[in-house]
């Protein structure tokens, strides 16, 4: 029996969905429940799609599936999709350690030699904080003195995860993209005055600064999704007079627009780190060559994809295919179920749930 | 950088450099038994480098270093990825100076431990200590020596917590119980004057590692209070041995770790705890671990809290150590030896 974790948003609603047609024994859970490890104890795996922005997933998600999987439990995401999730610090560590193709990147936890650095390296550089998604907490550093003063907020009053002038800035963008109506606007201000509960539990980043070489001449990143043996992607067009794709909402998800070098480059990557779910951003180095910039274990599906390739390389249209079931069957093949044996014809379910797929 | 060459061992071990904790006495043991090791700076931004002709780090890191706390645990899990050798390895620490994580562990594990209560909503919070018995304990998720612990003697003290625990959050570090402490020490006659001067200091200067922690807000932590008990007792497991001292709690208090009054005496220590300690060390397959036990009403042992380590000078009075048969073996003996040893093998 697979255990998910109960929530209308993210993954969750289409694996439930995706059990229930296929008859896949499953039981729906509360993980911020006290007794949630109670909860899943006649269960062989726990999929959760938590969330770095969710003030409870930032708490205890983490610690819940490693103690599970400590436990001998299966769990989504695994440790080694998850452990390093949102969490670039953690990522330099790893990329070096398992030599990923990469953007040289410097961690400093001490101002000294931060500011020592600062004075010899060439610019620009890109700072990020370690935590934040689609862009936020990244900026561009053309020169030693912008440099030096980031370095000293870091170490001094330290930097806040969110700022609500980024996010203004960012609605006006999409607003002006037509993404989101005038309302979102007005949400961006009081955000002013309200900041969201995660960056209160995040804390302001103190004591450390995080900077990457920057890859100039990009117009686009591109981000490759990987599932056991399948991938599919989409290229991100940067923002206008911007340097950052991710969170550009200008996206191209066209089969030709895909570089197969990036496919194959995310296949042998996966292969590598392990994990049931990977997905890599790459952009192109002065030299040519792709590397990683950051690495998620998950990710927003809207089934724009024409289709995906296998592991061999071999394209497979399959419009609107819905990557959720992947992620189950990886995780019941994990198991040593027997597909016969575990996909039976859809049983009646008299939850009340309603199919979300129709 | 010391690098002893020697054919009889093929693991080259990195140690990170630094005056504190186990690593003065892992240099000295390597030393004196002419083991081959490097000296590297975790903190560096060139660590994994570092790391190159190595295939084994050994970090003593530290809750109270604010550079630790930013990147020992990242650092130490890349190369677990990478599958280098470790001390600490990700089984022996991922949950340590983390209640909460070791919570969802004992849990999971069933390890023996008083019943324990997280909530990440302020609603479930307050709808079970409506109906809670108390008393119970209180803790952040964060803290050592008893510090951020405290008793709760009923439902609307529970309440009080849980509001600001939901809005304000509370300090990792409270300099009003820091300076208690000092008090408390400088009575003992543990401490100079000096050290309480210092204490008022830190009302203003509070310690960078609890700026890096930030507050403590967004969940709760409640335990079943463990009563009658005048003393805990800790038994530290490494591989195939034991050693354990029984500290007696403050006086008009119910915390005993940080308290410094320490028995030695082997007989002092159960013999059950060591057994248990050693039961649950293979389960948790940790390498190096620290456990507090005390007593539950029906007289059954409970694990309260585990750690994978420990203050080194603090046990060199113990007379002998446990071997996983429950035999004694009379003798000083260096703990941070037998890290090396497992590490090597």
């Amino acid at each position: 029996m697979l255990a998910i974790h109960n929530s209308p948003s993210g993954f969750h609603p289409h694996w439930i969905d995706y059990c229930r047609k296929n008859g896949v024994p499953h039981k729906v859970v509360d993980c911020y429940a006290n007794d949630v490890v109670e909860q899943v104890k006649d269960c062989r795996a726990l999929l959760w799609h938590h969330s770095h922005s969710d003030p409870r997933d930032v708490l205890i998600a983490r610690q819940i599936l490693f103690a599970l999987e400590h436990a001998g439990l299966r769990v989504f995401p695994d440790f080694r999709a998850a452990w390093h999730f949102d969490d670039k610090v953690a990522q330099k560590y790893l990329f070096e350690a398992l030599d990923i193709p990469r953007l040289p990147t410097y961690v400093f936890v001490e101002r000294t030699s931060a500011l020592e650095w600062a004075a010899t390296t060439d610019y620009p550089k890109v700072f990020k904080l370690r935590h934040g998604a689609s862009s936020s907490c990244v900026r561009l550093v053309r020169n030693k003195g912008q440099a030096r003063r980031l370095i000293w907020h870091a170490f001094g009053r330290g930097l806040p995860v969110y700022s609500p002038w980024d996010n203004l800035k960012d609605r006006f963008y999409m607003w002006q993209l037509g993404e989101i109506p005038a309302c979102e606007l007005a949400k961006g201000v009081g955000r002013f005055f309200y900041p969201p509960r995660f960056s209160t539990v995040l804390g302001r980043q103190y004591g450390y600064v995080l900077f990457q070489d920057f890859a100039a001449g990009n117009d686009s990143d591109l981000r490759i999704v990987v599932i056991g043996d399948k991938a599919f992607g989409a290229r991100r067009w940067v923002r206008h007079g911007d340097f950052r794709a991710s969170g550009s909402r200008r996206i191209s998800y066209e089969r030709e627009q895909i570089d197969v070098e990036g496919v194959a480059m995310a296949f042998d990557l996966a292969k590598k780190l392990g994990g049931y779910c990977l997905a890599f951003d790459f952009v192109r180095k002065s030299d040519g060559g792709l590397a990683v910039t950051e690495i998620s274990y998950g990710f927003m599906w809207k089934g724009n994809s024409p289709g995906y390739w296998d592991s061999s390389l071999n394209w497979h249209d399959a419009a609107g295919f819905r990557p959720e079931k992947w992620m189950i069957d990886l995780i019941l093949s994990d198991l040593g179920c027997k597909r016969e044996l575990i996909y039976s014809p859809a049983v009646e379910f008299d939850d009340g749930r309603e199919s979300i797929e129709r | 950088m010391t690098l002893n060459s020697s054919s009889r061992y093929n693991t080259l071990l990195a140690i990170h450099d630094s005056k504190f904790g186990f690593s003065p006495r892992w240099i000295k043991y390597c030393n004196d038994n002419g083991i081959p090791y490097k000296l590297v700076d975790c903190h560096a931004d060139d660590i994994i480098r570092q790391l190159e002709p190595c295939s084994a780090l050994l970090w003593h890191y530290s809750q109270s270093d604010p550079r630790d706390l930013l990147i020992a645990r990242q650092i130490l899990l890349a190369l677990e990825h990478a599958q280098f050798t470790l001390f600490p390895d990700f089984r022996t620490a991922w949950h340590f100076d983390d209640k909460v994580g070791q919570k969802y562990l004992f849990d999971a594990l069933k390890i023996p431990t008083m019943n324990t209560y997280v909530f990440v909503e302020r609603s479930d919070a307050l709808k079970w200590a409506a109906t809670a018995d108390y008393p119970k304990v209180f803790k952040l998720r964060h803290g050592a020596g008893s510090s951020n612990v405290q008793l709760v003697h009923n439902a609307a003290q529970a309440e009080r917590l849980i509001a600001r625990a939901f809005r304000r959050g509370f300090p990792v570090y409270n300099p009003w119980d820091n300076l208690k402490d000092r008090f408390y020490k400088w009575r003992l006659g543990k401490y100079g004057a000096l050290e309480l001067l210092k204490g008022v200091a830190r009302f203003f200067y509070p310690p960078r590692f609890s700026r890096v922690l930030g507050r403590e807000t967004g969940y709760v932590y409640f335990q079943d209070f463990a009563a009658n008990n005048d003393s805990d007792i800790r038994v530290i497991v490494i591989g195939e041995r034991a050693f354990g001292i029984r500290r007696w709690t403050r006086p008009d208090d119910f915390r005993a770790s940080g308290s410094g009054r320490i028995s030695y005496e082997p007989d002092k220590v159960d013999i059950e705890c060591v057994e248990l300690a050693f039961q649950i060390s293979k389960k948790i397959g940790s390498s190096c671990t620290a456990f507090d036990f005390v007593r539950k009403a029906d007289g059954s042992l409970a694990v309260l809290e585990i750690s994978y380590g420990f203050i080194a000078s603090g046990y060199d009075e113990c007379p002998g150590y446990w071997d996983s048969d429950l035999i004694w073996h009379e003798g000083r003996f260096n703990p941070q030896g037998w890290v090396i040893d497992l590490c090597l093998n």
